[in-house]
């Protein structure tokens, strides 16, 4: 079985500060959701059900710092489609239907969303392009039927659903679904002996330009500092006369 | 009138030449067999990387001394010590008297006789009393006390049933020799327990049936003297051979100092760490060989006390039956869990009576998983922060000095002349109880009036976290940056309220050029009240006990500054626990332990907390950011722990400030 992971380069979470129009920060990483979509490939194939992994992400030279670091992670090749552009995320989707095109795997996995612009539409889209079925915000994945279908458990706002999929799929994965592995010094070396394959949008025959623009990007207002009370009969007097909740 | 200056024994008087042929003949062979072993062993010790040995040989003869002949290790107030002990010492005397008589035989000159030959006698005697004694005591343990650390197999019994029948035998030609020789009773009383035997037991017997007797009971030993050396070899007692060696051959290194990696090296091989037996050096399978498997290390670890699925003798024991078998892969023997478990209290190896190396040999281990990429979850997290942030916590490097907020802290900036630096560690940094420890050290250096400063958001972590978890290239890091810092600030004199960053920067950062005078906070306070710059205006009458950290107490020594800090000469309130100083008992941080998930059940802070408890103590005193933490939670979860005050000893001295300098 071959996987597919795409994965997204973002400010580092720990590290991020707004400047302007958007968030930055001195330091990229992998989007953490993809992350655990890297991990649960790795996991997949450590137990004997996948003999390929493939990584794909989109962006400038700059990027190769995280497909190093997946590539360390256990990734066995990755390839990125040259484009510094900032794309949305149907752009994103028409140009990974392409890759799938071309590499045809068994199945996507990838992260939900990406930590930078949360649009959570990547993976729901590339589904609708493929004609694929899909499960999103899944927080397990077990083969059956001779690996011809999946069953997954998603997390969802009423509690846990699980379905069932044909293969090839896409699935998208949420936090609870694993623990990514940590990557040392000596890992990321290793991984320079890995291949990355740099191709263009027309390389794989896609010609794409974002339909959304981003106007602005500001801060969330800052929250003002919380009170201690001293009693309960204080707490109530407050919710009723400042807070009016109750 | 005995004449003592001929008096003498005959040797082999009973034996026909052609008997000592066949005698030679089978010792040389038993000795080939014992060589042989022995050989085949080291062929596989070679397999390792090659050195690692220590090369000072004024190193091997002290520690010879002090922990192969004086068995400094070895000493306890147990059984075992005592039959240890017993068994040793006959040993020793018996085969160094067997050499000397054999010298006396077969050299130029016959020593053997005289006040020398009385003397002889009489020392034999007592000692094979003691080898004899020493082997019932050693069958009564296994037999009725079965010490389940010890380990029970059957090759034992085999080995001590040789021994004793050794002894049993020895004794018994002994008196038959001087029965049918008819010594006259005023030379004979020298050798004691054969003259004891022949009086009481053989006065019947005619010349004759002795002299038969004799050569039956000089075979017997003989026989036993051939399969004892070819027992040697056998399981346990194989350490008769390898425990001096691993004990000469350990390399010299401060307790708490990890060996470092070579990039270059793990580019060339593409290892880092150990992933296969080979990967160890030859000392290290060497000392694999050294375990006679006694289980001080087991009874001492805080990870198998607790449950967890570690226990540093299996570790040994697991990786010498791999290097048996030939087999390669570490990881196939022992678990990733095993070796996450561990804290590196150092308490293995300091029990270790062959100075085995098990913290070298674990974290050797965990570098090779850290390699792999097998650690994942909140001590993965940890070290992906000591990378990004600088700090295990995650915070900005910029918050560095919030735990100061309003107390006018120098830094080197504001004070570049400044006699020392308080290095104040990620705990006090950013753990908010540490950061109370942080301020109460301040505000006591203030009061005493030291001229200090703190590098503020200069100063990183150490990288002690990273090197104990087994990211050594992060840890290296790390050190190359803070040497780098200490230096460009002109930093002579450093003091810290951790002991990990303590132990770091005094016995690690050496490594990679950074040599510093570093003090641990509990020294430097104990100094300052030794000279009256601080008081002690004594306890509140309140019952207090002190946890030593490994780091402090076991790794670097110090244990005396602690109680001085905290008054404990005369204070008749101040307990101790029952494993203290230098035998403390870990928190169960250490490691980087401190960044691993816990089953409540397997927390090591809740024994050591009913440990505490028992004393009566109502604070709990100790001289560590992270033991504090462990033992505040290890309170709240044990019955009683709750009225327990868990303080920093720099905590306890501010409150003893007369109020006038608080």
């Amino acid at each position: 079985m071959k996987i597919l992971v795409p994965f997204k380069s973002v400010p580092d979470p720990n590290d991020a500060t707004f400047a302007g129009e958007a968030a930055s920060a001195s330091k990229s990483v992998i989007n953490p959701f993809d992350e655990i979509a890297i991990e649960e490939a790795l996991r997949i194939r450590e137990r004997g059900e996948a003999t390929e992994i493939v990584g794909v992400t989109i962006g400038a030279p700059s990027v190769d710092e995280q497909i190093r670091a997946a590539l360390a992670m256990g990734v066995d090749r990755a390839i990125r489609i040259d484009d510094a552009r900032a794309l949305d995320p149907y752009a994103v989707a028409r140009i990974l239907r392409a890759v799938v095109e071309k590499e045809a795997p068994h199945v996507v996995i990838m992260g939900k969303q990406a930590v930078d612009d949360d649009s959570n539409q990547v993976g729901q889209i590339l589904a609708g392009l493929l004609g694929w079925p899909q499960a999103t915000f899944v927080s397990s994945i077990e083969f059956l039927d001779n690996k011809t279908r999946a069953r997954c458990t998603r997390e969802t706002d009423a509690g846990l659903e699980v379905v069932e999929l044909d293969l090839p799929a896409i699935i998208t994965t949420d936090l609870r679904l694993n623990e990514p592995r940590y990557v040392s010094l000596p890992g990321l070396i290793r991984a320079r002996r890995k291949p990355i394959e740099v191709l263009t949008c027309d390389q794989v025959g896609v010609n794409v330009r974002p339909l959304t623009t981003v106007l602005a990007v500001a801060r969330p207002p800052k929250r003002p500092a919380g009170t201690r009370v001293e009693s309960v009969e204080e707490l109530i007097t407050k919710l009723k006369q400042e807070a009016k909740v109750i | 009138m005995t004449d003592i200056n001929n008096a003498t024994r005959e040797v082999f008087g009973n034996i026909a030449p052609w008997m000592r042929v066949v005698f030679f003949i089978m010792i040389a062979a038993s000795i080939a067999v014992l060589v042989w072993q022995v050989v085949s062993r080291a062929w596989l010790w070679q397999k390792g990387r090659q050195g690692g040995f220590e090369r000072d040989w004024r190193v091997w003869v002290q520690r010879l001394a002090v922990y192969a002949a004086a068995q400094k290790r070895v000493h306890k107030k147990t059984l075992g010590a005592l039959l240890h002990l017993l068994l040793f010492s006959g040993f020793v005397v018996l085969t160094i008297g067997t050499t000397l008589l054999a010298i006396a035989d077969d050299g130029p000159y016959y020593f053997h006789h005289g006040w020398y030959y009385l003397i002889y006698e009489l020392t034999m005697d007592i000692f094979g009393v003691a080898f004899i004694v020493g082997c019932l005591l050693a069958m009564y343990r296994r037999a009725f006390k079965r010490k389940p650390s010890l380990g029970h197999n059957r090759s034992d019994w085999w080995l001590l049933g040789v021994l004793l029948s050794l002894g049993i035998t020895g004794f018994a030609v002994e008196a038959l020799r001087l029965h049918y020789t008819q010594v006259q009773p005023g030379l004979a009383r020298w050798s004691i327990v054969g003259w004891l035997i022949e009086v009481n037991l053989l006065r019947g017997i005619d010349v004759a049936t002795a002299q038969t007797m004799h050569l039956a009971a000089w075979w017997g030993h003989a026989i036993l003297v051939a399969v004892f050396f070819a027992t040697i070899p056998v399981d346990r007692f194989l350490h008769v051979i390898t425990g001096p060696l691993n004990i000469a051959g350990r390399p010299e290194r401060p307790m708490g100092t990890l060996v470092p990696l070579n990039m270059e090296e793990v580019e060339q091989t593409g290892r880092t760490g150990v992933h296969r037996l080979a990967d160890f050096n030859r000392q290290q399978l060497l000392s694999l060989d050294s375990c006679m498997e006694c289980g001080r290390c087991e009874d001492a670890c805080p990870a198998t006390a607790t449950g967890k699925p570690l226990s540093p003798k299996a570790v040994v024991i697991d990786l010498r039956n791999l290097m048996s078998s030939d087999g390669e892969d570490v990881h196939r023997t022992i678990r990733d869990e095993t070796l996450w478990a561990c804290t590196m209290c150092q308490a293995c190896v300091q029990e270790c009576p062959v100075l085995i190396g098990h913290v070298d040999l674990i974290s050797d281990m965990r570098r090779d998983l850290i390699g792999q990429g097998k650690l994942s979850g909140p001590p993965a997290k940890a070290l992906q922060q000591i990378a990004s942030q600088s700090n295990p916590y995650g915070r900005s490097n910029a918050e560095r000095l919030a735990w100061a907020e309003g107390l006018e802290v120098p830094t080197a900036e504001s004070n570049p002349s400044f006699e020392y630096l308080l290095w104040v560690g990620c705990a006090a940094s950013f753990d908010p109880r540490a950061q109370k420890v942080a301020r109460a050290t301040v505000q006591l250096l203030k009061n005493a009036g030291v001229n200090f400063a703190v590098l503020g958001k200069e100063e990183t972590c150490t990288g002690d976290p990273a090197r104990r978890i087994g990211d050594e290239f992060l840890f290296q890091q790390r050190a190359h940056t803070n040497v780098e810092t200490l230096t460009r600030r002109n930093v002579k004199k450093i003091v810290t309220p951790c002991p990990h960053c303590y132990n770091t920067l005094k016995n690690e950062y050496p490594q990679f050029g950074g040599q510093y005078e570093v003090q641990h906070h509990s020294t430097l306070l104990a100094e300052l009240v030794e000279v009256g710059r601080l008081s002690n205006s004594g306890s509140n009458g309140d019952p207090i006990t002190l946890h030593d950290p490994c780091y402090l107490a076991r790794v670097n020594g110090e244990v005396d500054a602690t109680r001085a800090v905290v008054g404990a000469t005369n204070d008749p309130q101040y307990r101790e626990m029952p494993r203290c100083g230098k035998k403390t008992f870990c928190c169960g941080a250490g490691g980087g332990r401190m960044w691993f998930e816990e089953a409540p059940s397997q927390r090591v802070s809740v024994l050591r907390s009913q440990e505490a408890l028992a004393t009566g103590a109502r604070t709990l005193a100790t001289a560590c950011p992270f033991c504090l933490n462990m033992m505040t939670d290890g309170m709240a979860g044990t019955q009683g722990g709750e009225n327990v005050k868990v303080l920093d000893i720099a905590e306890v001295l501010l409150s003893r400030q007369t109020r006038a300098s608080r």
